[in-house]
Order: C-alpha cells, then sequence, then structure tokens
C-alpha cells in the first residue's frame, strides 16, 4: 500500500483548484497523492490488478469530472474513497461475482499466534482473499479502517454511515476474518488444507 | 456473546482506546471472559491485517492509469518542471506567458520584476512569524518593485498564438534589446567589477539570450503554461537588473494596482484563480487591503504574490510582498517593497 502517498486536505483543495484552472502539473500532482491508495483500496475488493487499474481510472475521472463541485468542505480523498468503493462494487455486481455465500461458518478460536507469523508468503494471500470475501456490509469498513489506517470517524464519513454503524461493521468484519483465518489455522500456524471444500 | 452484554461500540472504543483512561477502566473492570476474548480478537486481527503489506502500481501500471484517465478527461501532459540551473541562467526579466484560455484575461495581468537593488544585505526578508514586524518595516526601500501591464494582444488570431504572442510582447522585445545594452555596458563597466570573469559571464549570457530570444520564449511558454508571470530575483546583478527596471518603468501604469479590499479577496481571488489568498489576507491585518495579486514564478517554483500592508503614503506600489508557493502555498518570503527611489 502505498501509505506515503497522503496529502492534506489544504493540499488537496489547492491541487483541485489549479487543476481546474488548467495547470497539467496540478493533475500530476492529483494523481500521484492518491492513485496509490485508490488502487490499493480496489485491488482489495476485487482481487484483478488489470480490473483495479479500471476502476482507479473510473475513480479518477468520475471525481475529477465533478471536481467544480469540490468546495474543501470534507477531504477530497474521502470523495475519492467514495467513488471507488462505489466504482468497486458496481464492478463486482455487474460481473455477478460478489460472493452471496458468507465466509466460512466455522467457529475454530482464532489462532492468535499467527499474528507472527503473517510475514509468511503462505498466509498473505488467504488473508487477502478472505479480505475480499468479506460481505460488502462489512468489507469496506475494515479494508479502509484496518488497511488503510482511517480513523472510523472518517470511514463513517466515506461510507456515508453513523459512526456507530461503522464501529458495528468493523467489529463485526474482523471477527468474520477471525473466524475464517482460525479455521485455516494450523496450530502451527501454517495453513490447514482447506476443509470447507 | 460479550457484544451483546456490552455494546460494540464501547468494545471498539476500547479496542481503538479513544475512551478516557477512567472510562476505559471502569469498562474492563466489568468484561468477563468472552468480552475478553472478544477484544483480543479484534486486537489480533487488527495486528494481522496492519502486517499485510499493500499492493503497489508498477511504474508502467502507473503510466498507463494516467494516459487513460489524462486522455478521458483531455488534460494535456505537464510540461517539464523548470530546473534549478535553468533558472539561474535566466535573465530577471518579466515574461509574460499569455495562452489562448487566458488570452482574454492576459490584459489585466501584470508583469513584475523584483529587483534586490543593493544587494543581498539590504534585503528584508522574514518568516511568517515576523509578519507583523516585516509589514510594519516595509517602508524601508531595500527592495525595488516596478509593474507594467502585460501586453494586451491586438489581434485575436495572436491570441491563439501564446508563443507568437510571447515573442511580440513588446515587454520581452525591449528587454532583449536592453540585454544587448547590458551586454555592452557589462564590458564598459568591467573595471568595476569584482570580477572580470563574472562579468563575462554576464556579456555572454546576455549575447545568448539575444541571439536565442524566440528559442526562450517557447521554451518559457511551454514551461510555465497559461498566464502566469515569471517573478525572478537576482541578487548578483543589480546593475543590468537596474537598466531593466529602467525600461520596465516607461511601461509601467503603477495606478493600476488596484487595492483590493480583504473582505472581497476571496472573490477577487477566485475569479484570478488565485489560491493561496487566506496567507496573503492575514498578512494584509489592519492595512485591509490587498494592493496588488498575482500568479507567477517565485525564484522559479510557481505560486503566487500579493502585496500588502501599504505604507502610510498609499503608494500603491509599497508595501510588503508576501510570496507563496504552490501546492500548499507556503510562504517563502516577505520582503518589503517600494517603487519609490
Amino acid at each position: 500500500m502505498s501509505r506515503t502517498d497522503r496529502s492534506a486536505p489544504r493540499d488537496d483543495f489547492v491541487l483541485v483548484q489549479r487543476y481546474l484552472a488548467g495547470d497539467g502539473r496540478a493533475f500530476d500532482q492529483l494523481m500521484a497523492a492518491h492513485e496509490g491508495r485508490v488502487f490499493a483500496v480496489c485491488l482489495r475488493i476485487l482481487r484483478d490488478r488489470e480490473e483495479a487499474l479500471d476502476a482507479t481510472q473510473e475513480t479518477f475521472i468520475t471525481v475529477l469530472r465533478k471536481a467544480g463541485s469540490f468546495e474543501g468542505r470534507s477531504a477530497f480523498s474521502t470523495w475519492l474513497y467514495r467513488v471507488a468503493v462505489n466504482t468497486c462494487y458496481t464492478m463486482l455486481r455487474k460481473k455477478g461475482r460478489r460472493p452471496t455465500t458468507p465466509l466460512p461458518g466455522a467457529h475454530d478460536p482464532p489462532d492468535l499466534s499467527a499474528t507472527d507469523r503473517i510475514r509468511a508468503a503462505e498466509l498473505r494471500p488467504i488473508l487477502e482473499e478472505a479480505l475480499a470475501k468479506l460481505p460488502e456490509e462489512f468489507g469496506p469498513a475494515v479494508l479502509l479502517s484496518d488497511l488503510e489506517g482511517l480513523p472510523l470517524r472518517r470511514v463513517a464519513e466515506i461510507l456515508e454511515v453513523p459512526l456507530g454503524t461503522v464501529k458495528s461493521r468493523v467489529f463485526r468484519g474482523r471477527k468474520l476474518l477471525a473466524e475464517h483465518l482460525g479455521n485455516l489455522m494450523a496450530p502451527s500456524g501454517y495453513p490447514k488444507e482447506d476443509k470447507h471444500e | 456473546m460479550s457484544d451483546e452484554r456490552i455494546p460494540i461500540d464501547q468494545l471498539m472504543d476500547l479496542v481503538e482506546g479513544s475512551l478516557p483512561d477512567d472510562e476505559a477502566a471502569r469498562l474492563e473492570a466489568a468484561l468477563d471472559d468472552d468480552a475478553r476474548r472478544e477484544l483480543a480478537v479484534q486486537a489480533a486481527v487488527t495486528t494481522v491485517l496492519g502486517q499485510l503489506p499493500g499492493p503497489e502500481l508498477s511504474d508502467d501500471e502507473r503510466r498507463r492509469l494516467r494516459a487513460a484517465v489524462r486522455a478521458e478527461l483531455r488534460v494535456e501532459e505537464a510540461p517539464p518542471e523548470p530546473s534549478g540551473g535553468r533558472q539561474e541562467r535566466r535573465s530577471w526579466l518579466a515574461r509574460v506567458l499569455p495562452s489562448a484560455a487566458a488570452a482574454a484575461s492576459v490584459v489585466a495581468m501584470i508583469a513584475v520584476a523584483i529587483n534586490l537593488v543593493g544587494g543581498a544585505d539590504s534585503v528584508q526578508e522574514a518568516s511568517l512569524t515576523d509578519a507583523g514586524a516585516a509589514a510594519t518595516e516595509q517602508a524601508a526601500d531595500v527592495v525595488e518593485v516596478t509593474a507594467a501591464p502585460a501586453p494586451a494582444p491586438e489581434d485575436p488570431e495572436d491570441a491563439a498564438d501564446p508563443v507568437a504572442l510571447a515573442e511580440e510582447a513588446p515587454v520581452d522585445r525591449a528587454a532583449d534589446e536592453a540585454m544587448a545594452g547590458a551586454g555592452m555596458e557589462a564590458d564598459a563597466t568591467a573595471e568595476l567589477a569584482e570580477s572580470a570573469m563574472a562579468e563575462a559571464a554576464m556579456a555572454d549570457e546576455a549575447l545568448a539570450e539575444a541571439q536565442e530570444p524566440e528559442a526562450m520564449a517557447a521554451e518559457e511558454a511551454q514551461g510555465l503554461g497559461p498566464g502566469y508571470v515569471a517573478f525572478e530575483v537576482v541578487t548578483d546583478r543589480p546593475e543590468e537588473t537596474r537598466q531593466m527596471l529602467e525600461m520596465m518603468e516607461e511601461l509601467a501604469v503603477i495606478s493600476e494596482m488596484a487595492p483590493v479590499p480583504v473582505t472581497e479577496l476571496a472573490e477577487r481571488a477566485v475569479e484570478a484563480e488565485l489560491v493561496c489568498w487566506q496567507g496573503a489576507a492575514e498578512l494584509a491585518g489592519a492595512s485591509g487591503v490587498i494592493i496588488w495579486m498575482a500568479p507567477g514564478l517565485v525564484d522559479g517554483v510557481a505560486g503566487e504574490a500579493y502585496l500588502v500592508a501599504p505604507g502610510p503614503d498609499h503608494q500603491p506600489g509599497t508595501g510588503v510582498l508576501a510570496l507563496f508557493v504552490y501546492p500548499d502555498c507556503r510562504a517563502v518570503a516577505l520582503r518589503a517593497v517600494t517603487n519609490q527611489p
């Protein structure tokens, strides 16, 4: 994730104004400031780089076309995230790829020792997959909160739901992930054979 | 489950550490085993997710993405950033660079050259924290500012060609002639110069610029974009700059520097597509006006200049010049200025 490509809201407002004035450099700076994170969000939802690129492209086009209505009252990145999440889920719905079945429903306790082994390459794809399979209700909340590191209040802003709802979604989303991971983890911390198939 | 007994949002507040200490302690004391286990799960998942490396765009993906968005939105390719070396070599001369899009507004643009007459010692510069002091000391005539209206396009067809306009700008023509003169002047006063080598370099530069005005104009037009006015501060060629100022003053219509009330500043700035006005408004303080404002290059970096805090004689060219640079409107300098000798 490009956690370095954050920019202050005030910077963004200035850049948007310059972009609207026809400054090509401002366009590049806006893209550079946000493309990495938008792409990361899209890729985690879509799980396909080309589709994530398409969604990122669509997000920027949508937002920049309407940039004239951006008044700087909220962060530009909030707007971008909102459009990105909506774009990705719209793409998933169009393709009929949205998983309608819940995550594996086992209730084995999660193996907390996995936190020490998360760097193991074997676990990453499983975790990414589990994230992508989180229901739409929970996935974006967990993604924005725990992967993008956004405060819950901003997640609420992005998803346009009350703060209490975001707390609930993140809480339940994490629980689902924990159940999924705990079910997949052997005591050694390595993935079990997938017993759900 | 525990979250049925203790509201989820309170558990989340515990996980996030957003509760006051006493409230957190009270809540923790009330947790049963299930709730504690729930909290541990939440913390573990948060840790696990926090350790996941983020996907990165490859250079090729980044290039393709930007090209696609740029094409869809019809955004022109950004010109390369002007290099520091190029800026240092260039004359202080103000270069007005209208484009087709900006031609209509170019009439109202003001080309400004800033001359730090007397060398660096006499230049008043201050950080923003010194704004108040700088504003009260603006009458010190250590820096000269002169201003001239940008040349208006006489022919609409000319206005459609930014390079042609830049080439034909009377300011540039006069300046180019003056540059040649400056070269001769440099030769004549070589004995007075601190360094013969420096003089030779000046003459060479003047000659080179006199020979390449068209290329320069085209390059500048491409490099700076629409409607920009170049500000350059040159501290090492006061004599050359003074000559140029004299040329500029013939064209200057300083009375066109209309004061802008701070109450109208935002509106006027937005109309002029300026974005750094807030800092200038703060600096204007008690004076209640901004004397003048324009986008431009501030020592080679795109930004904006505002003339604030007019002196007691309300001379329109007198005040504190506040320079801001993009993208964050960082204030880079305050300079007391006057157009009075």
